[in-house]
């Protein structure tokens, strides 16, 4: 549990739009431990997917990682050639999106699509990699395996779809899964099916899971850690009952307070004023003032540090420095 | 409370596609004999999973639909009956809000025109008094009147709600039909529309009708809820005693489903297996006979009809006869 498998360090990433280069990462670090789920939070914006995508090298121009490491394994990927790169991705790292049937190719088989990533990555022969699909397909619950192996996406469900992405992402049996919003288009009783084999296959291959997600429910169900991150840094870092029973920033407490409950009833419900402003436009002070119901002067002035607040628990922001 | 709505064994049939050299014509049915009131001044919910027709129900109560036969009451009169002008007539008493707030406005059209059609569909007022009823919505519904001549594309996704909102509003209807209203926001935008639909219902004496698939927010902002599964409806009680006491089976794994947002009440969740069939051959019987963990022998045969358990409490399911 203890072993960290994935540090990443100051990651910076900008994009540049004309000739103004604007950043939507701004150094965050956090650290990744082997078994253990470790959640991403925020409002949409907030350079959640910006982060995993970074991790994956899958950030195309015009966006760039500016500055910062990440260390897998002692290899810093950013500095990996596109092929050593390719050699990770899949295989030791993997990634489910969001969207079940615009990440799956729709004129190539099921079947098709999970032997591709066993034919890359391993010396396997088709046969024998039709049989690790099959046997995989049967891993993530789908009971008629043989006969989705020759299925083509549109023919599934989309559930169906989302094991299928699960199936191709532990292919491998990665040792790190980062699964961004992969249940956020199903139902709850799927996404229950979803999260339920996600944890299931992780205490087996004893896989760490970066978890994106804007839902405290699916955080609260599934992570030993929280990152919440906010106009693209971390504002907030604890283990998961801290930040639930214990939040410091008040954008955590406010994200927490606006939702509403299925356990009891409030008559009005807790709203952030305002939205996430545009990246780039705020270049002083506490990137959430605006927003915040408790700022003071310094928070205009100054961004405040993150600080240890409690045990493996950091905050940013100048009520708790 | 007298009922507004009053809807009686509602069918809404579509064709299916047929099968080569089949004789039989194959239909899916989206809506198959439901009845409920909706009554003056209530919120009533309708929940379930993707493809249960909660969406098809709202459309035809609206008549956007036309229903495959059964009635629909609104203040009194049938709305079957009506010739299409009566029927146009009617309409400015029962609106819409639709769920993505991106594709359900026109790009083409400022603020000021998209809110100006239905003003001009049921010829209300001269241009002067126009502009004012357009400038006096935008302000009640949190839109500054300055934003009337931009485009949607300029707007956020909680300010473009707003902006659907206020089209429904502008006609000062009876009813509104808010379909996933609020799915496609972010948490602490979705309060912010949350807490304004609860304001302008005070305000304007409305009525209705809020279709979502998040207990959550159904929880939150109806009296009434009605759960439906494959074309039925399954259990219709008041908000505190469907989640007190849930009794159809369906109801009961949906709670159940549902994340919650605290880490220490991580409990033990009916997990249901496999995914909804098709709606176009739904099990004989009981439609959730083929996922349901109570099932009985009568269950896969004979249908349970509607019944009331308490006087605001009814519930299909042949458990309770």
């Amino acid at each position: 549990m203890n072993t960290p498998i994935l540090e990443v360090n100051q990651l910076q990433v900008s994009f540049k739009k004309e000739k103004e280069e604007i950043t939507v990462v701004n150094g965050i670090s956090f650290v990744v431990h082997a078994g253990e789920t470790l959640g991403i939070v925020g409002e949409s914006g907030c350079g959640k997917s910006i982060t995993s995508l970074s991790i994956m090298r899958l950030i195309s121009s015009p966006g760039r990682i500016t500055s910062g490491q990440i260390v897998y394994n002692n290899r810093d990927l950013t500095q990996l050639s596109e092929e050593e790169m390719r050699i990770v991705r899949g295989n030791e790292i993997s990634m489910i999106f969001q969207e079940p049937m615009t990440s799956l190719n729709p004129v190539f088989t099921i079947g098709r699509q999970i032997d591709e990533i066993i034919l890359l990555h391993t010396c396997a022969s088709k046969q024998e990699a039709k049989e690790q699909s099959i046997e995989m397909l049967k891993r993530v619950g789908i009971s008629r395996a043989e006969q989705i192996y020759r299925s083509y996406p549109f023919e599934l469900s989309g559930g169906m779809r989302q094991r299928v992405m699960i199936a191709i992402g532990m292919a491998c049996q990665p040792k790190l899964l980062i699964a961004d919003e992969p249940t956020t288009a199903l139902d709850v009783t799927i996404q229950l099916q979803i999260l339920d084999l996600m944890k299931k296959l992780q205490e087996k291959e004893n896989t760490a899971i970066i978890l994106i997600t804007h839902d405290l429910g699916v955080v609260a169900e599934m992570c030993d850690r929280v990152l919440v991150m906010y106009a693209g840094e971390v504002v907030e870092e604890a283990v998961v009952d801290d930040l639930f029973h214990n939040p410091k920033h008040p954008y955590t407490i406010g994200l927490l307070q606006s939702m509403p409950s299925s356990v009891e009833k409030k008559s009005r419900l807790y709203t952030i004023k305002g939205q996430v402003p545009p990246a780039g436009s705020i270049t002083k002070g506490c990137r959430f003032a605006e927003r915040c119901d408790h700022v003071i002067d310094r928070c205009w002035g100054e961004e405040p540090a993150i600080v240890l607040v409690g045990n493996n628990h950091t905050c940013r922001c100048w009520l708790h420095a | 409370m007298d009922p507004l709505v009053e809807v009686q064994q509602l069918q809404v049939f579509y064709p299916g596609k047929n099968k080569l050299l089949q004789k039989t014509k194959s239909v899916v049915k989206a809506v198959d004999h439901v009845s409920f009131t909706i009554n003056q001044g209530e919120t009533l919910g309708l929940v379930g999973e993707s493809g249960c027709g909660k969406s098809t129900m709202g459309r035809a109560i609206l008549h956007l639909i036309k229903p495959t036969s059964g009635e629909i009451g609104f203040a009194g009169r049938n709305l079957s009956s009506l010739s299409a002008s009566e029927l146009r007539q009617q309409r400015k008493h029962f609106q819409m809000v639709f769920q993505d707030p991106f594709s359900s406005l026109n790009p083409r059209l400022t603020v000021k025109e998209i809110l100006d059609e239905p003003l001009k569909a049921h010829r209300l007022g001269d241009e002067h008094q126009r502009l004012e009823k357009i400038h006096h919505i935008m302000e009640v519904c949190g839109l500054n009147r300055t934003y009337a001549e931009r485009y949607a594309h300029e707007f956020s996704g909680g300010q473009r709600q707003r902006i659907g909102i206020a089209r429904a509003l502008i006609l000062q209807p009876q009813l509104v039909v808010a379909d996933e209203p609020v799915s496609a926001l972010d948490v602490s935008i979705q309060s912010q529309i949350l807490n304004l639909m609860q304001d302008l219902q005070e305000e304007f004496h409305l009525t209705y009708l809020f279709i979502s698939h998040d207990l959550g927010v159904v929880r939150h902002i109806c009296n009434r809820v009605g759960v439906m599964y494959l074309g039925k409806m399954a259990e219709l009680a008041t908000t505190e005693q469907l989640y007190a006491n849930p009794l159809h089976p369906y109801t009961k794994t949906l709670l159940s489903a549902i994340p919650v947002a605290d880490p220490r009440l991580r409990k033990e969740r009916i997990i249901l297996q496999g995914d909804v069939p098709s709606p176009a051959n739904s099990p004989q019987g009981c439609a959730f006979s083929s996922r349901c963990p109570n099932v009985m022998e009568i269950c896969k045969e004979i249908r349970p009809d509607m019944q009331q358990v308490t006087d605001s409490h009814s519930v299909a399911c042949h458990l309770y006869v």
